[in-house]
């Protein structure tokens, strides 16, 4: 190993524990290395790098779903799903369970976030489960569990980010390839929710309580979930038929839910959405940021030859496929547990990719392994995104994970 | 007087961000829109798009870092005994203030500067690349700005134990 890579990999995991922001991290460990290996005009082309970096047409579609995301948050699209998972599932035993892993599902699989899932469906969710006898922490981790499979299912920002990332993936192949391994996820969720459901005794009362949850004729509840649903097929069918790229479709996705959230629902008032505007773009600048210095990071780790060297590594170590599968996996399950979703996806897809591909895993396969590996990680402390967004949003101090 | 100038700061990088996103959205909406109605999509929807995005995501990074919400692992930090936050919470901005003024700053400014001497122009906008690549300085020397305020923020405090680290 080099000294300028040794040096990156000494900052990187000195300043990850001193709380340093990780866009940060990952820019200074990457000039440091720079430096020690003696690059010419390291300040200037690090600066043209970052920008070069962002300057892809399918990248607009991040900074979109976000602000669709925030869009369909506020305005009042959760609660309409939750009636319409409450009208599909809400008279079972351990109904509300499946509800809100099924609302969780199509939340995030619309709004492409898990964290809006988790705060906008577990905002409506948890307190209604905690009232019929639910166990508050089993609330809190089924809902932040079923959130995740939104970025499985299409549209998800993270399949953006791989897609660029990987560069030559198709995003429409990646939203394909994501429906049934999502829809699957899902299922067990529910499944694993209902058995808990059953043992512990949850949710024994929902028969006389279901009304509650749903008043309305059910064609009404459908009615009115439709137009949001509708979401989904605007982006998925105009991608697929060639309509729009993917981009265009999340701009699309931004005029339906500002439609929805601002004129038909009217929950989001004109006042209020400056505010929401600039939350969207904040969130943009964290991702994006990401984004610039990772890329001018794998630049530096191809330029040194870094992947060959792991994937020589990884493939020295068997010549068993299923070996280094299974290896990558665990690696994969680790680094989800310390990192978040999109810097994870960002440092590891060029490190991996070359390796998947070399044990003839086809790339957009690949995608879908890291994402569903890091969607876990998405669930465990210490860093667990859509975890502590659960407990926030389900006033809890300490959680058991119990899935 | 620091509060004020934040205050001012963030309205100000707030409005132009939300004009960006609007702006943003409706070029985006109108490729798609000439392509499909009018058959023929205008050649500069593409190019402003990705200027704006440059932009946005930049102006966004440097509002992330006053409202403090970039990601980070407090893991360990939040163990520690509220006088080392303190020093590690200094340490975490002094860093990102050398790489907002260094590399951002001085490094964006340098790439704006070569950018303008070789005259290279967008070529459906007709626009230097210069101002493609002027949202990393400007971005570098704000988050610069207030990695100092920060710091002096810090100094100023006189009871630490109720200061956490930034997260």
């Amino acid at each position: 190993m080099n000294l300028g890579i040794a040096i990156l990999l000494a900052v990187f995991a000195a300043l990850l524990t001193l709380n340093v922001p990780i866009a940060f991290v990952l820019g200074i460990a990457t000039v440091l290395a720079a430096f020690a290996l003696g690059y010419d005009n390291v300040l200037l082309s690090f600066a043209a790098d970052m920008g070069n970096g962002l300057d892809t047409f399918a990248l607009l579609a991040i900074p979109f779903f976000i602000l669709a995301g925030d869009l369909m948050g506020a305005g009042g699209l959760a609660t309409r799903l939750i009636d319409l998972a409450g009208l599909l599932l809400g008279r079972f035993r351990g109904g509300l369970a499946m509800v809100n892993s099924l609302t969780c599902m199509l939340f995030g699989s619309i709004s492409g976030s898990a964290a809006a899932a988790v705060s906008s469906v577990g905002g409506t969710m948890i307190p209604e489960m905690n009232r019929k006898g639910y166990d508050r922490d089993f609330n809190i981790a089924l809902t932040a569990s079923a959130a995740t499979t939104g970025m499985l299912i299409p549209p998800s920002n993270v399949m953006i980010v791989y897609a660029v990332v990987a560069s030559n993936v198709s995003i429409g192949a990646l939203f394909l390839a994501g429906v049934f391994p999502g829809l699957l996820t899902g299922l067990f969720i529910m499944l694993a929710a209902v058995l808990v459901s059953r043992r512990k005794g949850y949710g024994g009362d929902d028969m006389v309580e279901k009304t509650e949850v749903v008043r309305r004729p059910w064609w009404q509840v459908v009615w009115r979930a439709l137009p949001s649903l509708a979401l989904v097929f605007f982006v998925l069918g105009g991608i697929l038929g060639g309509w729009f790229t993917p981009t265009e479709a999340s701009a699309v996705a931004v005029l339906w839910a500002f439609l929805l959230a601002v004129i038909f629902y009217r929950e989001v008032p004109l006042r209020a959405l400056p505010k929401l505007v600039v939350g969207s773009a904040r969130t943009t600048g964290i991702v994006m940021l990401l984004v610039a210095v990772s890329t001018v990071m794998s630049g530096l780790l191809t330029k040194e030859q870094i992947p060959q060297a792991v994937a020589d590594a990884l493939l020295g170590l068997s010549s068993n496929p299923w070996v280094i599968l299974l290896t990558i996996n665990v690696i994969l399950l680790a680094v989800g547990v310390f990192m978040d979703m999109t810097p994870a996806v960002l440092v590891f897809t060029p490190i991996f990719l070359p390796v998947a591909e070399g044990i003839g895993i086809d790339p957009v396969h690949f995608g879908i392994i890291l994402i569903a590996n890091l969607c876990i990680g998405l669930c465990t402390p210490p860093v667990g995104s859509c975890l502590f967004l659960g407990c926030s949003v389900g006033h809890s101090g300490s959680v058991n994970l119990c899935l | 007087m620091w509060s004020r100038v934040k205050h001012i700061a963030r309205l100000l990088l707030g409005g132009i961000s939300v004009a960006t996103f609007g702006v943003l959205v409706v070029v985006v909406l109108l490729g798609v829109f000439t392509r499909h109605v009018m058959q023929d999509q205008v050649r500069w929807s593409e190019e402003l798009a990705r200027l704006l995005l440059v932009w946005i995501s930049f102006l966004g990074g440097a509002i992330a870092y006053i409202d403090d919400k970039h990601l980070g692992v407090d893991l360990f930090v939040s163990r520690l005994d509220p006088a080392a936050a303190r020093v590690a919470a200094i340490f975490c901005h002094l860093l990102v203030l050398g790489f907002g003024f260094f590399v951002m700053g001085v490094g964006g400014t340098r790439i704006v500067m070569d950018r303008f001497d070789s005259g290279q122009l967008l070529p459906a906008l007709q626009l230097n690349r210069a101002w493609f690549y002027l949202a990393i300085p400007v971005s570098g020397w704000l988050i610069s700005l207030f990695a100092v305020g920060n710091l002096i923020a810090f100094s100023r405090r006189n009871n630490p134990a109720s200061e956490g680290a930034p997260s």
